[in-house]
């Protein structure tokens, strides 16, 4: 009899039990972010392990010799937007920095932990550093050289500093490229999206290959490689078509120096174009008459100086246009290649050409690429130059809209494109055609090819 | 005691032999113990199926064709043990057989199927795997039974058919689900003392309330004054899916007044089940009301709701399960100091049904049912691309995959060449992965913390499906006489499906971009660049309606020799898609109504018994059904736009069964021969493709155009009381389900040019269709001591398990190249061999189960408990294909490597587990 008194007690604890049991779902508190700033100082700069390179692997473990070497640097990197991929790029400091080095780490999404300008320590001992197509790296090493550091352990090398500095890009121009500024966040003044790109994307919309984009600058017209991942946010998004400052993250590759963004912010194009004035003439051009023609089949270059062509480098560098034939076709060509001149400029200008006896002239000119890595080539008219190559700065040039090869990237054309026919039924007097290519060893080195220049009317 | 027994078991009661003009069987049954009659048990004529059921004094009584000779009656009641009685009918006489006893079923086994099933519930929707085993219950053949206790754990499907082919009813209203015709099992989990009055009809046979699938129909009936009066009480342990079961049930049974109620709750709890972190939080409450007016209506109405919440586990690559173990799970991490699982499934729909039903005449009933059902199923998951505008309004972010196991994080990647090999990289990844290997929820919190604004880049979500369907319908019986039954029934139902996803918690942060992170594309041109917060919807966000009307008639003729039944329906389902979002990869075809889709079903069956002798039966059925698709595989991507899948037609499906019933009072046995056909099916799948379209991985929905499956066998039961103790019973199932078409095969996709890419025949003909395994056996016997306890064993051994293949990869897509010419490296014995299907090893298990029973005063108490497995075998039950290496290539090159980046994912089944139960009967 007593048990069965006892039963329901019993049935009714396990029921109260069973319905306050809780199952561990739903209830969680939300981790704290306090910061405990690490116990970790430098003893070694950015510089001096830099310096340390000397043509192979450096082991930092056996450069150490037994010691341990502690870096400290400023985030420059951000990969929120795409462009950067794995890899943490440091500076020795938020403004006026003296070197900076890329860290090759196997961790995406960095960018909340590894804002810009957040201190970081990197302990090297364990990593080893090499240079990799013109930029040094530090890496965990591989054989003889380095690769990226595991996501499994790379907080025991790079150590967060709670310290988030404001980052001042260097302001830097064209002329001042050098290896120095690799990996530093630099500014750049007056520059734009080179005139034939204005219209493109930062990258491919059908794929994610990574795109080169050419920017010029206003004032020295010379051009720079930037680079957009094929993989960035923004590689659909058109391409800023103004002119104006970029803030971007210096680089290298073999020995052409390129540029990244981190993000579109990093692009303020807001001012108009500053490119230089084109010619636009109206009406109808073409006729049965040749007025000028020339296919450099049969000549040489002396012939051609001699007929009034001017094949100079402005900068009295020794690399100019140069007579080349192939395949029973001649032509002239030039390269910024193995110039060893940053910048390279040459001008091909023809003799004087008397459009007086004529109306409705038009420019018909065919063009050719090697190698392409960007725009070099421009075409200008002039109708107030004095055939002497010391007047070529003071003359007014006026650029054509000719259509220039992009392409392609290795090996040559096999074909000549036809670069126009172009208007210039508008012009009178004594014109001059100028093919100048502005690139530099350390740049923009496509080659170029000229060929079939003439000029017919009526 | 034992010679008792042996009465109760095979016992020659007093029979009278009274001289009359009539051949007649009568006779009472009474509580074993009590010795109170008992009324509404029901008593079979076993030769002739004829049925009655004995009124509130015990007594039955049939009088109309009855059989001559050797028969056998069969005496039952939910709650008893089943019992068969050989009688000697001569024509002309009268057998009375007054005070056959039935024992309560203390020591039954059918609590354990409702354990295996709606509590594991095996339709977890990443496994494609669905059973039957819901569907049957202890009452059922050796057969069906060993079908749904030994094998269900395996996977196995009854037939080769998975669960839409068979119609769970309660109270006459069809409970499958119109998205994907499968029944929702948590919907009435944990309430197994309120389901014990299943009616069922297997296959084809014919069934009082519908068509029912090629599976056939199961009716639950929750009428309260179909309950015994009394109430029960149980807990339960155990470590297969929840550690504690508690159920507590009492019905009123008829009250004088007309009244009648029975009421129930269940909680099923447990923060962890065999699998790491898979919790379960289940509470069940159940109330069903029934008034009597008068002596020919009644009205009955019942509530069930059953929220439910568990914790999910994934399907693991062996590399993965070699590195851990069969119980590892990558959806959970620690979060402050708990497991945490990030994909947990919730089930909330409670059901309100209204039930009339109403006694015309003696001869025909009518029962007439409204029902509605509502709330949600939501499946939770992370997402890590979470973004924020920049100053220029483009979307930036995106993080990193969390999942532990991700390709890149596991030691089989880096050893390939395509990354090094990278020894260090793969010994740091191996011990990463093997000491810790779980989601890290801190870091995902350390960035949306530390994000500019503070947006989350990681957030958990769950995908909602907000269903609410109303149901009439009306069911007629009438028995014309007592040869000739007609059934029908008329059907109406209307679905609003809410389909979206919604933030569950943004993990720190304070808001969700509603842009898509892989192209730019916003999810709702109409609100752009909307940040979402918790509680909100977000990608997706659309409805589906359906309305469906369907009719049923059948006729059941029952004849000394022959028994026979024609049955036929015909059903109309209209679907509708409702955008709620203007999806800008779809812009002119994502927001709004799309098309009004109709699809005309029609069915119809026969079967036919003949009865040689009593001991012997053959049994002949065949059906033909054509039927909408589901809802699931008719659109072919509903989250983003109207598009419903080229050239969609009616599914048809034939079926044909022959069986030999072997009855006598020792041995009964049955083997049975069948062939089903499937045509014109549809299946729609989603994932990451890699070597389609373009060299970027790109989001694909493939769709399986015109399938065609065919699935051929045996089933043979057979057990023997060789004692009145002990019971030997074996069971095989010889099955071989394939495809037998090549269907078409075309995917779609934001990412492709325009939208499609057609990829011709999928060349699947001959191919196994997964889904457990096609053999299957099992051995085993029963000992039921007179002292009320009583041990169980069986051995069970499945073969023929195989792997879900890719069909993408079977296409031409394998071998083209990207210039539509074969790969020049192409060799054709490499690819048959990489194209291999994957049968998996057979195994073994054994299981083991015993109980005991008492009686103290007016109360039982009961115990019993089983074993699973008992020997740990480790084995598969299943898996499938990873679609991303779609091309000859990428698989030579990945099966090359000696542990393949993209091997197949599996499911593994459990180890030893155990079930304890004990109840408190009043």
């Amino acid at each position: 009899m007593k048990t069965i008194k006892i039963l329901p007690l019993t049935l009714l604890f396990i029921a109260v039990f069973a319905v306050i049991s809780c199952v561990e779902d739903d209830d969680y508190d939300i981790p704290s972010v306090e910061f405990t700033e690490p116990n970790i100082e430098a003893n070694t700069t950015i510089s001096i392990i830099k310096s340390m390179y000397a043509g192979s692997l450096v082991d930092f473990t056996a450069a150490s010799n037994g010691g341990e070497l502690i870096i400290e640097g400023y985030v420059v990197s951000n990969d929120e937007a795409g462009n950067f991929y794995k890899v943490l790029i440091l500076q020795d400091a938020p403004e006026n920095p003296t070197a900076a080095i890329q860290l090759d780490v196997d961790v995406t999404s960095m960018y909340a932990l590894y804002k810009p300008g957040r201190k970081v320590y990197v302990k090297l001992n364990g990593l080893g550093m090499d240079n990799l197509n013109g930029v040094l790296h530090i890496g965990a090493i591989q054989g003889t050289s380095v690769g990226r550091i595991s996501a499994t352990n790379y907080t025991d090398f790079i150590i967060r500093s709670g310290e988030i500095a404001t980052m001042v890009p260097k302001v830097i121009t064209p002329a001042d490229y050098s290896d120095n500024y690799i990996n530093m966040l630099v500014q750049i003044d007056n520059m734009q999206l080179s005139l034939p790109e204005v219209g493109l994307p930062y990258a491919n919309a059908s794929d994610t290959y990574t795109v080169n984009r050419n920017l010029k600058n206003c004032d020295d017209e010379s051009s720079t490689i930037i680079r957009n991942s094929g993989f960035a946010a923004f590689k659909n998004e058109l391409f800023p078509t103004g002119s104006g400052s970029i803030v971007a993250v210096f680089s290298k590759y073999n020995s052409d120096y390129q540029i990244f963004i981190r993000d579109t912010d990093d692009i303020n194009f807001n001012g108009e174009r500053c490119d230089p004035p084109l010619l636009e003439c109206a009406g109808t051009s073409g006729g049965t008459q040749v007025i000028f023609d020339e296919n450099f089949e049969g000549t040489t270059e002396a012939t051609l100086t001699a007929e009034g062509w001017i094949n100079i480098n402005v900068n009295a560098g020794t690399y100019k246009y140069s007579l080349r034939s192939f395949s029973g076709n001649s032509y002239m060509q030039t390269t910024a290649y193995n110039s060893n001149e940053n910048p390279y400029e040459a001008w091909l200008i023809t003799p004087a050409i008397n459009l007086d006896a004529s109306t409705s002239e038009q420019l018909t000119f065919k063009t050719n690429v090697g190698y392409y890595n960007g725009d070099a080539l421009s075409v200008y008219v002039s109708t107030d130059f004095t055939g002497n190559s010391a007047d070529i700065s003071e003359a007014t040039w006026l650029a054509v809209d000719a259509t220039l090869p992009q392409g392609p990237t290795s090996g040559y054309g096999t074909a000549f494109t036809n670069s126009g026919p172009i208007n210039v039924s508008c012009l009178e007097g004594n014109m001059y055609i100028a093919f100048k290519y502005l690139g530099s060893s350390t740049g923009i080195t496509t080659t170029f090819q000229v060929d079939d220049v003439k000029v017919t009317g009526n | 005691m034992k010679k008792k027994l042996l009465i109760f078991l095979f016992g020659i009661f007093s029979i009278f032999t009274t001289y009359a003009q009539q051949t007649t069987i009568k006779g009472s049954v009474k509580d074993a113990l009590t010795f109170d009659p008992i009324a509404e048990v029901t008593v079979t004529i076993e030769e002739t199926k004829q049925t009655t059921k004995t009124n509130d004094l015990g007594e039955f009584k049939f009088s109309n064709n009855v059989p001559l000779g050797e028969q056998v009656l069969k005496i039952f009641k939910e709650g008893y043990a089943v019992k068969r009685y050989p009688i000697v009918v001569n024509e002309g006489q009268t057998v009375n057989i007054t005070d056959m006893t039935l024992e309560l079923d203390m020591t039954s086994a059918e609590e354990l199927f409702t354990i295996t099933l709606s509590d594991d519930e095996l339709n977890d929707d990443t496994s494609g795997s669905d059973n039957i085993s819901g569907l049957l219950s202890s009452s059922l053949d050796v057969f069906q039974r060993t079908a749904a206790f030994e094998f269900s754990s395996s996977f196995f499907n009854l037939r080769g058919l998975d669960s839409q082919n068979g119609s769970v009813l309660i109270n006459g209203v069809e409970m499958n689900k119109l998205f994907n015709g499968r029944p929702q099992w948590s919907n009435w989990g944990g309430l197994n003392d309120v389901l014990r009055n299943q009616e069922l009809s297997v296959g084809l046979q014919a069934s009082s309330y519908n068509f029912g699938g090629f599976l056939g129909t199961t009716n639950i009936n929750v009428r309260a004054s179909q309950f015994q009066s009394g109430g029960r009480v149980t807990y339960s342990s155990s470590n297969r899916s929840y550690t504690n079961r508690f159920m507590a049930s009492y019905a009123t049974g008829l009250m004088k007044d007309g009244w009648s109620m029975a009421f129930m709750l269940g909680r099923r709890w447990g923060n962890e089940g065999f699998q790491d972190a898979t919790l379960y939080d289940s509470n069940s409450f159940f109330a069903s009301i029934e008034k009597k007016f008068g002596e020919k209506h009644s009205l009955n109405l019942t509530s069930i709701y059953t929220p439910n919440r568990r914790g999910k586990s994934s399907p693991n690559t062996q590399e993965v399960y070699d590195l851990k173990d069969i119980k590892y799970n990558e959806y959970w991490g620690y979060q402050d100091g708990k497991k945490r699982n990030s994909r947990i499934k919730e089930v909330n729909e409670p059901i309100l049904m209204l039930n009339h039903f109403w006694d015309l005449s003696d001869k025909t009933s009518l029962n007439t049912n409204i029902a509605y059902q509502f709330g949600k199923i939501g499946n939770s998951r992370l997402d890590n691309n979470g973004q924020r505008l920049n100053d220029d309004d483009i979307p930036v972010g995106g993080g990193s995959n969390p999942s532990p196991a991700y390709y890149q994080k596991l030691p089989s990647y880096w050893l390939t060449p395509a990354a090094g090999p990278n020894y260090e990289q793969a010994y740091l990844n191996e011990q990463q992965f093997v000491n810790d290997g779980q989601i890290d929820w801190n870091s995902m919190y350390l960035t949306n913390l530390t994000n500019t604004d503070n947006y989350s880049t990681y957030i958990l979500f769950e995908d909602r499906n907000d269903d609410k369907q109303f149901t009439a319908n009306s069911i007629l019986t009438s028995y014309i006489n007592d040869n000739i039954t007609i059934n029908g029934s008329i059907n109406y139902s209307k679905l609003k499906s809410e389909n979206f996803a919604e933030i569950i918690d943004l993990l720190g942060g304070n808001g969700y971009l509603n842009v898509d992170s892989f192209d730019g594309f916003q999810f709702d041109e109409l609100n752009p660049n909307r940040i979402a917060g918790e509680g909100e919807k977000f990608r997706y966000n659309f409805n589906l309606y359906s309305d469906i009307v369907s009719g049923f008639l059948q006729g059941q003729f029952k004849y000394n020799k022959f028994d026979f039944y024609v049955s036929a329906t015909a059903t109309n389902t209209q679907y509708q898609r409702e955008g709620l979002y203007q999806n800008a990869a779809y812009s002119d075809n994502s927001f709004g109504k799309g098309e009004k889709l109709s699809f005309t079903g029609i069915g119809a069956k026969a079967g036919v018994t003949y009865k040689l002798t009593g001991k012997h039966l053959f049994n002949l059925n065949a059906g033909y059904l054509t039927k909408a698709p589901s809802l699931r595989n008719t659109f072919s991507n509903s989250r983003e736009n109207h598009n419903i899948v080229s050239d969609i037609t009616e599914e048809k499906m034939s079926t044909v069964d022959a069986s030999y019933i072997f009855r006598s009072p020792i041995v009964k046995a049955r083997l049975t021969g069948y062939y089903s056909k499937i045509e014109d099916a549809n299946e729609i799948s989603f994932y990451y493709a890699d070597g389609v379209g373009g060299d970027n991985t790109a989001f694909v929905q493939e769709i399986l155009q015109g399938i065609a499956k065919r699935q051929i066998g045996a089933e043979i039961g057979i057990e023997a009381q060789v004692t009145p103790t002990i019971l030997l019973k074996g069971v095989a199932s010889l099955g071989q389900f394939t495809y037998d078409n090549n269907p078409n095969l075309y995917l779609t996709s934001s990412d492709f040019e325009n939208g499609r890419v057609d990829f011709g025949v999928s060349t699947l003909k001959d191919y196994r269709v997964a889904g457990g395994p096609q053999k299957a056996y099992s051995i085993g016997f029963e000992y039921r001591d007179p002292d009320y306890w009583w041990i169980g064993a069986t051995a069970n051994f499945f073969d023929d398990t195989y792997i879900d293949i890719s069909p993408l990869t079977r296409t031409k897509n394998f071998y083209l190249d990207s210039d539509g010419l074969p790969f020049n490296d192409y060799d054709e014995d490499l690819a048959r061999e990489l194209l291999k299907q994957e049968k998996f090893d057979s195994y073994a298990s054994v299981n083991l189960i015993g109980g005991k029973s008492w009686k103290i005063d007016d109360y039982y108490i009961g115990f019993f408990a089983s074993i699973n497995n008992l020997l740990d075998t480790e084995y598969k039950t299943g898996g499938f294909e990873q679609g991303r290496n779609a091309n000859y290539r990428q698989l030579r090159d990945d099966q090359s490597n000696d542990t393949p980046v993209f091997g197949s994912r599996y499911w593994y089944g459990r180890g030893a587990t155990y079930f304890m139960n004990v109840y408190f009967r009043f």
